[in-house]
């Protein structure tokens, strides 16, 4: 059924709420932020942020008191009414989808208390500190080690693409706690940014911009009731987050990739490319996957069976569309595609989408995991 | 679960009937009522949906079934209820002991004569030509109904689904769908998508239980990655094109159901005809014999792949819908 039958009212009062505020002081980051520009206007995005809080809109899916208690129906049309306001990209998504899920699921009702609400309103950002230079893929190999110091755990170590980290408040960690091997001894905390123990140091992309950070923890302090499920219980706690985050495949982002696709078949019709048969059925197969990837999207939000290799097969399907995407935006453009838009390293759309998109099927489990995880799903799990 | 416990029982009531040996026409039609299922009750059938009629397709492709399933269903959901000759028909269609096919893309010409039409002209690979008793037959984007052309059986590469050339010369017809033609052959993707995703169910199902059981080298094949990594790519092939045959059955009736059919037509078809031949490559030796059903859903496969619209034209088709 569309997510439109499924909530009526919901669409006009999200669009009313963003027509009135995504407007005066905001106007300027309709469309900004997105992959690739994510450095734009963090400040004014940040207050957005606050906005966004203050109306409600944070949280929408999180069970009351917490949150809206919205059905899955109405967050989609959330996000695409979002997507078609051209809401600039969120800065509080790691903790409203990652962070809040894992402490509603896993957290103490003081843990709840304590994070929640300042999630909601935005007044605290977090990051995701899981992957490290010699963890990634192998999340269970993580070196990251954190000790128990009278009433506070004392963080030490390196992680890797973070997200965010250079406006994050607080970050969570997987660290090893205990002495066990592996995914045994490994303990989810929730650690502070601002102190001296925490240094971030953004990565530069192929794309010359910086949207991930290494952050260093050098002792780094927090209290010891700020631990997720039990010491030693963070594998189990870690990877239901990685769940959320690969669930997170929604309709709205798919808005977002129609506007790009839309963008591309209007440089074609431009510069003549697309009378050319062979690229107008190269942008046709594009505009046909699309569709497949809403018509998988609409099936699997209507199915209630938990299927491990679900979120998996969304990953991989939107990723690698989106690849291909990219790539198809370049061969648009030709030969023009090779210069930039300006000096220093300024990239055109088309740039910006064939770059960005390489790293789609890479973060948030690599094609190859994805992979992994389907054939264990299908074909049973090998031994090592 | 995105199916209804109602649709559930079809499914497997379905699917258990078509695993027995013995079925036979009469039981699939007398006993279950699949043709009668997405007839109108007030022209005899159930008056369920395509979605409905989808499901068991699925499961008639999973199962190779060779009988006039699709093409009668097909035919029955292509007729205008309200045209006489429509009306008289249904009953028939609905209770199987008429069998109907649709004869689309021909060359045919349709003149009046009288309160009827005669028709002239001839229509290749007419899916189970070979069997039906009754043509709906597509001429200046209408439909007609006939049961007195000459048919012609022609010999098929899928053994388990025979085709006919119809030739028409001035054979006695009667409307059964005004403007009638784009929605039939949207019917037909959508019906030819469902079965396909249920062949390349199968298929799969197939090849994942010999990499299970098969050892090499002292293990299970299932074990290699060279070969985890492509099952895994089938699969999501699969679930996609799955999810599209779905969205197609339900939004039938629906403005969309014009762009959804063929859309659900070329991912499907397409990821059968893939999981198909990728099924013989991981079978090995075996796929490539003719005692193992390989080849079997392999060339229902290739059929529906180049029938009614192969992906190129498909692609042709979409661009002038979606792009004009």
């Amino acid at each position: 059924m569309a997510p439109e039958a499924l909530a009526p009212g919901f669409r006009d009062e999200v669009r009313s709420w963003l027509a009135e505020h995504l407007t005066g002081e905001f106007a300027p980051l309709v469309g900004t932020g997105g992959p690739g520009r994510e450095h734009e206007h963090i400040e004014l995005r940040g207050r957005w942020e606050h906005e966004l809080g203050a109306g409600g809109w944070i949280g929408l899916g999180w069970p009351r008191p917490y949150g809206r208690g919205a059905s899955i129906a109405e967050q989609v049309v959330f996000f695409e009414e979002y997507a078609r306001a051209g809401g600039p990209g969120r800065l509080s998504h790691v903790g409203e989808y990652l962070l809040a899920p894992t402490l509603i699921a896993h957290g103490t009702e003081e843990q709840k208390a304590r994070f929640l609400p300042p999630i909601a309103r935005a007044e605290e950002l977090w990051c995701q500190g899981y992957s490290e230079p010699d963890a990634g893929s192998d999340l269970a190999g993580v070196q990251t080690r954190a000790v128990l110091e009278g009433d506070e755990w004392r963080v030490t170590g390196q992680k890797v693409w973070t997200s965010l980290a250079h406006v994050a408040d607080w970050c969570f960690v997987l660290a090893r706690t205990g002495e066990g091997a592996r995914k045994a001894g490994l303990s989810y905390l929730l650690v502070p940014m601002d102190q001296p123990g925490v240094q971030v140091r953004p990565i530069v992309q192929l794309t010359g911009t910086s949207e991930f950070n290494e952050v260093f923890f050098d002792a780094a302090a927090t209290a010891a009731g700020n631990v997720v499920g039990a010491p030693g219980d963070g594998w189990r706690v870690a990877t239901s987050t990685l769940a959320f985050e690969r669930g997170v495949a929604t309709l709205g982002q798919q808005l977002g990739f129609a506007r790009e696709l839309e963008s591309i078949v209007d440089r074609a019709r431009a510069n003549g490319t697309f009378a050319d048969p062979l690229v107008a059925d190269r942008i046709v197969t594009a505009w046909a996957g699309l569709q497949g990837l809403r018509h998988h999207a609409l099936r699997t939000l209507s199915a209630t069976d938990p299927d491990p290799a679900a979120a998996s097969v969304a990953k991989l399907l939107w990723a690698n569309w989106h690849q291909a995407l990219g790539e198809l935006a370049m061969a648009v453009d030709g030969p023009a595609a090779t210069l930039l838009r300006e000096e220093p390293y300024e990239l055109t759309d088309a740039q910006r989408l064939f770059l960005f998109t390489r790293a789609d099927t890479i973060y948030g489990g690599s094609n190859e995991i994805q992979r992994n995880i389907i054939a264990e799903a299908l074909l049973g799990r090998v031994r090592r | 679960m995105e199916f209804e416990p109602e649709q559930v029982a079809l499914r497997d009531s379905v699917r258990e009937f078509l695993a027995s040996p013995g079925y036979s026409w009469a039981r699939l039609t007398g006993e279950l009522g699949l043709t009668a299922l997405a007839v109108p009750e007030e022209h005899g059938g159930f008056g369920a949906t395509a979605v409905e009629a989808g499901i068991v397709l699925e499961e008639a492709g999973a199962a190779l079934l060779s009988a006039p399933l699709l093409s009668t269903t097909a035919a029955a959901l292509s007729l205008d209820p309200a045209m006489p000759a429509a009306a008289e028909l249904l009953p028939a269609l609905a209770a199987g002991t008429t069998v109907g096919a649709l004869a689309l893309g021909g060359a045919v010409d349709a003149m009046p004569a009288g309160d009827s039409h005669i028709l002239d002209g001839r229509v290749e690979h007419v899916l189970d030509g070979d069997l039906a008793d009754v043509f709906v037959v597509e001429a200046g984007g209408d439909l007609y109904l006939t049961d007195a052309p000459v048919v012609r059986p022609t010999p098929t590469l899928d053994l388990t689904r025979g085709q006919a050339t119809l030739i028409l010369t001035g054979t006695p017809a009667r409307l059964v769908a005004r403007g009638g033609a784009a929605h039939a052959l949207d019917v037909l993707h959508a019906a030819l998508a469902a079965e396909s995703v249920g062949v390349a169910r199968a298929s799969l199902r197939t090849t994942i239980e010999h990499l299970r059981t098969r050892h090499q080298f002292g293990v299970p094949l299932a074990t290699f990655q060279a070969l985890r990594h492509r099952v895994a790519d089938l699969h999501v092939l699969l679930e996609q094109a799955t999810s599209s045959a779905r969205h197609a059955l339900r939004v039938a009736g629906t403005p969309e159901f014009a762009l959804a059919a063929p859309l659900a037509k070329l991912a499907a078809t397409e990821a059968a005809y893939t999981v198909t031949r990728e099924a013989i490559q991981l079978l090995g030796g075996i796929g490539f014999t003719w005692e193992h059903p390989a080849h079997q859903y392999l060339k229902r496969a290739t059929a529906n792949h180049l029938l009614a619209g192969d992906p190129a034209a498909l692609r042709r088709l979409l661009l002038g819908r979606a792009f004009a």
